[in-house]
């Protein structure tokens, strides 16, 4: 069956199939460059109360045995005690301070209203364990206290290159504490949509206050 | 033409595996792009179950490590086997290692399933192979740190995604110009853009198992480097070679999925013109979907340097 017909015919549906590809491609190739969890974070959240108020909010990250042993060979040489100011502060410069573009991946709510998370203070890291610890204290002003009060705190990456969840021993600490003025209440694995991971649990940890 | 429809239809649908790489968000100069997503992927209790057991297992290992360093035994040591195999195969369920440059090569190539496991678990294989000699020079010899070493290993990801584009390329080249192409008469179900039916050593095909083996992976970087400071670096590379196989055969299997789901395509396109068009258009849109992944990818890597 030698006849010129199916070439011409082949010519233009190969043409339309050409446009459908590129039509698809870049809605193919937009999704996101995502990445699958390579580092494992244990969270804890102390919220201090000051003057019936949320005055900071201070976070505990303990990193997982593996990713803690790639971040101290980068900057731990040897095995000391205590890890040296310098060796702090280049810690925080090189892998920490770059997170502050993502809010330091912590979504905040006050009275439902998103709070953006711009700075932090008193950055600290140990090793206890063959783990990382990392400490840091997100200021917070909070609006003046309406009759009922929430504060919601959840730290996630939606690219999902980092797992964290609140530690299941202790996933929040109210400070003062011999005289609590908020109450907290912890929830796991809330479903939350991944850039391209899906949905994952991602854990929230909800405090109320009262009006002073 | 329902048939012709039908798979259209069945070739987008295949086409729906989202591409991937890996930035470590700690880093200076590591950004994200806003990604825009118009609609978001099923809600998936799979995913969250992933996550979770890839936690568990991270743990797990760590654990198993520890064992050994007081005093282990073999069932430890095969404990730790066992769990890193599991967790490469799982780890690579999720985005990561190409599986969406793979799946579009096979598309736009067709291949018997043999070399869609080759492809998988060879280029799974040279990667975990890479990522111990990256650590042993890198780590060891130069005493280069971990994240430094991982920054490395983003240039080689770089490199490795653009070489799969100039495969692409040639893929395109080869789709469009028709070569290999029985431009009449019967249709087999590999009609175009595969020359050499097997006679002659697939070198296309080889090449994407080098060029996508090339690419260090982050998980096994980060075993190796946890193996080193625990003074276990013999275990570490068991470890890495036995997550590479796990993730080999998960990529396997993507690629299994991609051949026999282009086998379906062309059975339910029959014989025919309409078959041949769809060989062609496959060819063309499998190629551009190589170039366009691994370029979204290469770029990607670029920017994290």
């Amino acid at each position: 069956m030698r006849t010129i017909y199916p070439c011409l015919a082949r010519r233009r549906a190969a043409a339309y199939l050409v446009r459908a590809a590129i039509l698809a491609a870049p809605v193919l190739a937009a999704s996101p460059a995502a990445a699958h969890p390579h580092v494992f974070i244990e969270n804890t959240v102390t919220l201090v109360m000051k003057d019936g108020a949320p005055d900071a909010l201070r976070f505990s990250w303990i990193f997982d045995e593996m990713f803690s042993a790639t971040l101290r060979s980068n900057f731990v040489k040897g095995k000391p005690d205590k890890l040296s100011k310098e060796t702090i502060a280049e810690i925080e410069k090189r892998a920490f301070a770059n997170l502050a573009q993502f809010g330091y991946f912590i979504d905040l709510k006050i009275n439902d209203a998103p709070v953006k998370v711009s700075t932090v203070t008193g950055f600290d890291v140990m090793f206890a364990n063959g783990r990382a610890v990392y400490q840091f204290v997100v200021p917070l002003q909070a609006p003046t206290p309406q009759a009922k009060n929430t504060i919601q705190i959840a730290v996630f990456d939606p690219e999902y290159y980092i797992d964290y969840r609140f530690a299941a021993a202790r996933p929040y600490g109210i400070e003062p504490a011999d005289k609590p003025v908020a109450e907290c209440s912890f929830t796991r694995d809330v479903p939350r949509q991944t850039e391209s991971w899906g949905v994952v649990g991602a854990d929230v940890v909800t405090c109320t206050y009262p009006a002073k | 033409m329902r048939n012709w429809l039908l798979a259209l239809g069945l070739l987008f649908g295949m086409l729906a595996v989202p591409p991937d790489a890996a930035a470590n968000p700690f880093q200076p100069g590591s950004t994200r792009e806003a990604s825009p997503r118009a609609t978001p992927p099923p809600a998936g209790g799979f995913t969250a179950t992933v996550a979770k057991m890839q936690r568990d297992m991270n743990e797990a290992i760590s654990a198993k490590f520890r064992e050994m360093e007081n005093g282990g035994s073999p069932a430890v040591l095969f404990g730790i086997l066992l769990l890193s195999f599991a967790y490469g195969a799982l780890h690579a369920a999720g985005p990561g290692h190409g599986k969406s440059v793979v799946a579009s090569y096979l598309l736009a190539r067709p291949q018997a399933w043999p070399a869609g496991i080759a492809i998988g678990t060879l280029s799974s294989l040279l990667q975990g192979a890479v990522s111990i000699l990256l650590v042993l020079v890198l780590a060891l010899l130069f005493e280069i740190g971990g994240l430094d070493l991982m920054a490395h290993a983003t240039v080689i990801e770089a490199v490795s995604y653009g070489l799969i584009v100039l495969i692409g390329a040639w893929l395109f080249y080869e789709a469009v110009t028709g070569r290999g192409c029985h431009a009449h008469g019967h249709v087999h179900d590999h009609a175009c853009g595969h020359h050499d039916h097997g006679k002659t050593k697939d070198r296309t095909t080889l090449g994407l198992i080098l060029a996508a083996g090339i690419t260090p992976c982050a998980s096994a970087i980060i075993v190796l480097l946890f193996a080193l400071a625990q003074d276990a670096l013999a275990i570490g590379i068991g470890a890495a070679l036995v997550m590479s196989l796990g993730m080999g055969v998960t990529v396997s299997a993507v690629a299994l999925m991609s051949i026999f789901g282009r086998k379906t395509v062309a059975v339910v396109a029959g014989h025919g013109r309409a078959a041949l068009l769809i060989e062609r258009g496959l060819a063309v849109a499998g190629s551009l979907l190589v170039i366009g992944l691994a370029g979204v990818l290469m770029l990607g890597a670029w920017e994290r340097l």
